[in-house]
């Protein structure tokens, strides 16, 4: 699915044309901000955008899908009026992938399509899952529906402390931003409390993460996977800040599995795991039976378990 | 060497070119489009003069700089250039003769499209090369997307 971020309808009909040509859906927003909650909805895996919007100069919004962790690596490409030498500086500073100069012309579709070509497959090809774990298509199916339900449990899940983080921001008349890892704001004497608790708050999203994480490698959601492997890379950030990324994340995750998917009503059906401390949904709880049975926990046992 | 202007201001092989690629239904679609959008800057701009704004009228003419060119209106593209750039640090009077330059290269290209669609629907015939009759009516983009109309962001697209 390709974001085009455009308010000049003209154009972005132009690119809806040719990308479905190649057979890809496409997304418009007309102004950064449509664009940015499309990116925290919808599994996009590249953008196109003017610099001129409405509401934001589009390097500003390239900044800033530059600074969330689930979008950061998307290729964008630059279609543009605005040429000059400070504009594409800057642009190349972001990382674009290739800057074209307005208007739309037919010799910049194949620059597009070298770059859509160049973006990895979200999913493993539905043969490779089924040779690689060894068991039927219908099996990988009941798999992927799990690993569906594990996903949206967790999303549950951080919502959940998102929300109580705000309205602990909210109380302590703090930005919602200060979250929960606010020990450095909290009186001497409770402090120590408020990091114990921030600690064991990343230590069960974390758990929880890494396990939906494995799952989800399990059935073949490559970038799933990845992507919540970023947050698993470093120390889990339990800002508000930090757990809105990671309920992003997972949103948009979330709904590639439901498109990748929709025919199957495993997934209509299975209610979302309503994913507790002790209680990371079904593919979790397999994992956490083989961590107990002394095995290291491997996303295949993690997922067939269930 | 200069090269000759387009005759009405329209550059033909913008459109033709497009059509290889998606198609002459699809070139006709985006030709629908720019003549709304086309409308709708060129009120804009007139409103923007009238109420004294350069940035709503530069504002205007970016988009219509940008939709004219992608349609091969070549003329319209170089006026709505020159009043974004007359307008982009404010004015000393409002540029009421490159707007009415603007209007006259709008309503010149309109027929002038048209005949470009009439030459390309006879080189198709026969022959469309563009998108197959089963993936056209998928819920396209219309302008009521476009406006905004739609709950969660302007947003559009076929699901293939």
């Amino acid at each position: 699915m390709i974001l085009v971020v455009d308010d000049d309808n003209v154009t972005a009909h132009v690119w809806a044309y040719l990308f479905r040509q190649l057979r890809r859906q496409t997304v418009v927003a007309t102004s950064g901000a449509e664009a940015l909650r499309v990116l925290d909805t919808q599994p996009i895996e590249a953008i196109v955008c003017a610099i001129v919007l409405p509401d934001m100069d589009g390097l500003s919004f390239i900044a800033r899908v530059r600074g969330r962790r689930h979008v950061a690596d998307l290729p964008i490409v630059v279609c543009t009026g605005q040429t000059d030498a400070a504009t594409v500086q800057r642009a190349l500073t972001f990382g674009v992938v290739d800057f074209l100069v307005k208007p739309i012309r037919a010799d910049h579709f194949p620059r597009v399509q070298r770059v859509l070509q160049s973006i990895p497959p979200r999913w493993e090809s539905r043969h490779d899952v089924v040779r690689r774990l060894r068991v039927s298509t219908p099996e990988v199916t009941r798999l992927v529906a799990l690993a569906h339900r594990d996903l949206a449990g967790v999303r549950t899940l951080v919502s959940r402390h998102l929300a109580e983080a705000e309205r602990a921001a909210q109380r302590a008349g703090n930005p919602p931003d200060a979250g929960t890892a606010s020990a450095d704001r909290a009186p001497a004497g409770e402090a120590g409390a408020a990091e114990a608790g921030v600690a064991e708050l990343a230590a069960v999203v974390g758990v929880a993460v890494r396990r939906v994480r494995d799952a989800a490698a399990t059935v073949g959601a490559r970038r799933c996977a990845e992507v919540l492997g970023r947050f698993l890379c470093l120390p889990l950030d339990v800002s508000a800040e930090g757990l809105r990324n990671l309920r992003d994340a997972l949103a948009v995750e979330v709904a590639d599995f439901e498109a990748a998917f929709p025919q199957k009503s495993l997934l209509a059906d299975a209610p979302a795991a309503d994913v507790r401390p002790a209680d990371a949904g079904a593919a979790g709880q397999a994992a956490a039976a083989a961590e107990r049975r002394g095995g290291a926990t491997r996303p295949v046992e993690a997922a067939l378990g269930a | 060497m200069q090269t000759a202007a387009p005759p009405g201001g329209v550059d033909p092989s913008v459109l033709h070119a497009f059509a290889d690629l998606a198609g002459v239904d699809s070139a006709r679609e985006v030709v629908d489009v720019y003549l709304v959008s086309a409308a709708a800057r060129l009120a804009a701009i007139r409103a923007g003069i009238a109420a004294d704004s350069p940035v709503a009228v530069r504002h205007a003419a970016h988009a219509l700089a940008s939709a004219a060119g992608a349609v091969g209106a070549a003329r319209v593209a170089e006026i709505a250039r020159a009043l974004e750039g007359a307008s982009a640090g404010g004015w000393a009077a409002p540029p009421h003769a490159t707007a009415v330059a603007l209007d006259e290269a709008a309503a010149e290209s309109r027929g002038r499209l048209a005949a470009v669609l009439a030459d390309l629907a006879t080189l198709f015939a026969g022959a469309d090369l563009g998108v197959a009759p089963e993936a056209a009516d998928d819920g396209g983009p219309d302008d009521r997307d476009f406006d905004g109309a739609v709950e969660g962001g302007a947003l559009w697209g076929w699901k293939l």
